[in-house]
């Protein structure tokens, strides 16, 4: 088991910061990274890869810059691209055995390896196939089974469930689940769903900066007492969402059932809701954005 | 003034020995658990043998399961390429087989080889620029490495087409061989120049066949030496001589620059779809 420490990490691009002073230590289990598009997951995700160089502050593994750990530190890595880059030419096993051989794995010790993984991906019958001819989904599984390969200690997955059905996203979510027992695993989603059932910790991310650290217990106390619920005309609603924070708007009729974040009742009927990951998410990201 | 500077001096080193001296009477007392000593040298030898289980083989053994995974379509068309351009030269022959035709022939190998350009262009960009970039970074093998296998290769393959071009011309035409070399690889190395230094520019690293463009100015640059005896005498070849190693300078100070860039990683990030 190993120990990520992120002190004043920062990136800029030309004119913009990507990643803000980061300071978060990671230790084993399922992290969950959540943010909005342009927040800087992928680039925070990209310099603990190694990937990216960071503008100033350090990563240590273990107490060493993982630039300084070099291979070794790679050789614990397992890694999933947001858009991940394969030959389209190759069969899946022919880029599983490059991969392999990347990751400087014995190929006998690859051959049992890839079997397992195509096994896992449910991928074995495609095995042959060029990599040109997999649907999104496919391609995701094949990502995951590369990210797999090395039996990684660090995985991070950029992500991970984009382009998979909601069984494909299940049945990953329970290898995940098993995988972040002994190991660290990061991975960042949009879906909340898949944080809500796997991660241990959560870690939310806004304009490069962390805004929450810690369990979903925690990040769901912030928005207690914000969430309603309320039936209002259909005719109230464009008014609620020029004033309030909309969380979900369902058609009863001619009425409409809206679920509104906000820290003041909303609407004279409306009733206090139970804080979902998804609510609290907004609340942190949307709401206090809206309000300064 | 200098006595009582001297005087704190072996103050403070006194203070330092005796404060040791506090720390190594104190160590001595302290009692080491046998037990949790025995469990810590347990999840040591574990943790040895589980990285012994999955060895690290060999670099050879490892190097070859990555050329015979790593993919080849290029290396093959590059091979071709190589071949093709000697072919090219060997027909050129046919038609132009007397010493007045030495000219041409000499316009021939300073422009053919500089197609083979390309294919180095193409290999680099493939391994780097087209998302695989990204992924290799993370693994044991470096991207760094990869580029600079590719590079080497690519180098060695034309360096010997270029070569073989040379001799083959110059036996045959009765050109002295140092002198045609330099003809022909500084418009060789002012193309691997160019089409290099583009690899540092976004727009032509997603365009790389915009490259081809600068074959344009090295066949002018051809043709007038072509037309130009002057060119061709022996007081010229200074002028010859210090091209070449320009060239070869900043061939190698692009070279160094495009790998401090993998190093930063940007580059590899760059949206390639």
């Amino acid at each position: 088991m190993h120990r990520l420490e992120l002190t004043d990490l920062n990136k800029t691009f030309k004119n913009k910061t990507a990643v803000r002073d980061i300071n978060v230590s990671l230790e084993h289990g399922v992290y969950g990274l959540l943010g909005e598009n342009g927040a800087g997951k992928t680039t925070l995700m990209r310099m603990l890869c190694g990937i990216l160089e960071p503008t100033s502050g350090t990563i240590l593994c273990d107490g060493m810059p993982i630039r300084q750990l070099g291979g070794d530190y790679r050789m614990l890595l397992g890694y999933l691209p947001q858009d991940f880059g394969y030959y389209k030419e190759f069969t899946a096993l022919r880029f599983l055995h490059y991969m392999a051989a990347l990751k400087a794995l014995p190929e006998e010790y690859a051959h049992s390896r890839i079997e397992e993984l195509l096994e896992l991906v449910d991928l074995t019958a495609e095995r042959k196939n060029r990599l040109k001819t997999f649907s999104g989904g496919m391609i995701r599984r094949i990502g995951i089974a590369q990210a797999l390969l090395n039996d990684p200690e660090i995985l991070v997955l950029d992500e991970p469930t984009s382009g998979l059905d909601p069984g494909e996203r299940v049945r990953f979510r329970n290898i995940i689940s098993s995988l972040g027992k002994n190991r660290l695993v990061l991975l960042s989603t949009h879906i909340v769903s898949d944080v809500e059932y796997i991660a241990d910790k959560i870690l939310l991310m806004k304009d490069g900066s962390l805004l929450h650290v810690g369990d979903e217990s925690l990040l769901l106390s912030k928005a207690a007492g914000c969430v309603w619920k309320c039936l209002v005309p259909e005719a109230q609603v464009e008014l609620l969402e020029r004033q309030h924070l909309i969380g979900n708007l369902r058609h009863h009729g001619p009425e409409v059932e809206l679920r509104i974040i906000s820290a003041e009742k909303p609407w004279p009927e409306a009733e206090p809701a139970e804080v979902t990951l998804e609510d609290a998410y907004l609340y942190c990201i949307k709401y206090t954005g809206r309000r300064r | 003034m200098n006595n009582k500077k001297t005087h704190r001096l072996c103050q403070m080193k006194s203070d330092a020995e005796d404060i040791k001296a506090l720390f190594t009477a104190a160590d001595r007392q302290l009692r080491i658990d046998e037990e949790r000593r025995e469990q810590t040298l347990a999840l040591l030898q574990q943790e040895a043998r589980s990285r012994a289980g999955r060895p690290l083989s060999d670099k050879l053994l490892l190097s070859g399961s990555l050329l015979r995974y790593t993919d080849r379509h290029l290396p093959c068309l590059h091979l071709l390429g190589c071949i093709a351009m000697l072919l090219a030269l060997l027909t050129m022959g046919l038609y132009f087989p007397t010493a007045q035709d030495a000219g041409v022939m000499v316009f021939a190998s300073m422009t053919l080889p500089c197609f083979l350009v390309f294919f180095s262009v193409f290999e680099f960009r493939q391994i780097c620029f087209t998302g695989m970039g990204e992924l290799s970074k993370t693994c044991f093998f470096h991207v760094r490495q990869l580029a600079a296998l590719s590079m080497i290769f690519s180098g060695i393959l034309n360096l010997m087409a270029v070569s073989a071009a040379i001799i083959l011309v110059g036996r045959q035409w009765k050109i002295r061989l140092l002198h045609l070399g330099l003809y022909v690889l500084v418009p060789f190395l002012f193309m691997q120049c160019v089409c290099f230094g583009c690899m540092l520019l976004e727009k032509i690293r997603r365009h790389t066949w915009l490259c081809a463009a600068f074959l344009l100015p090295t066949a002018v640059f051809s043709l007038a030496a072509f037309q130009s005896p002057a060119l061709y005498t022996e007081s010229a070849l200074f002028f010859w001589t210090a091209a070449l190693f320009a060239g070869i300078a900043i061939f190698a100070g692009e070279m160094k620059l495009l790998f401090a860039k993998l190093d930063k990683g940007e580059i590899l990030c760059t949206d390639w779809n």
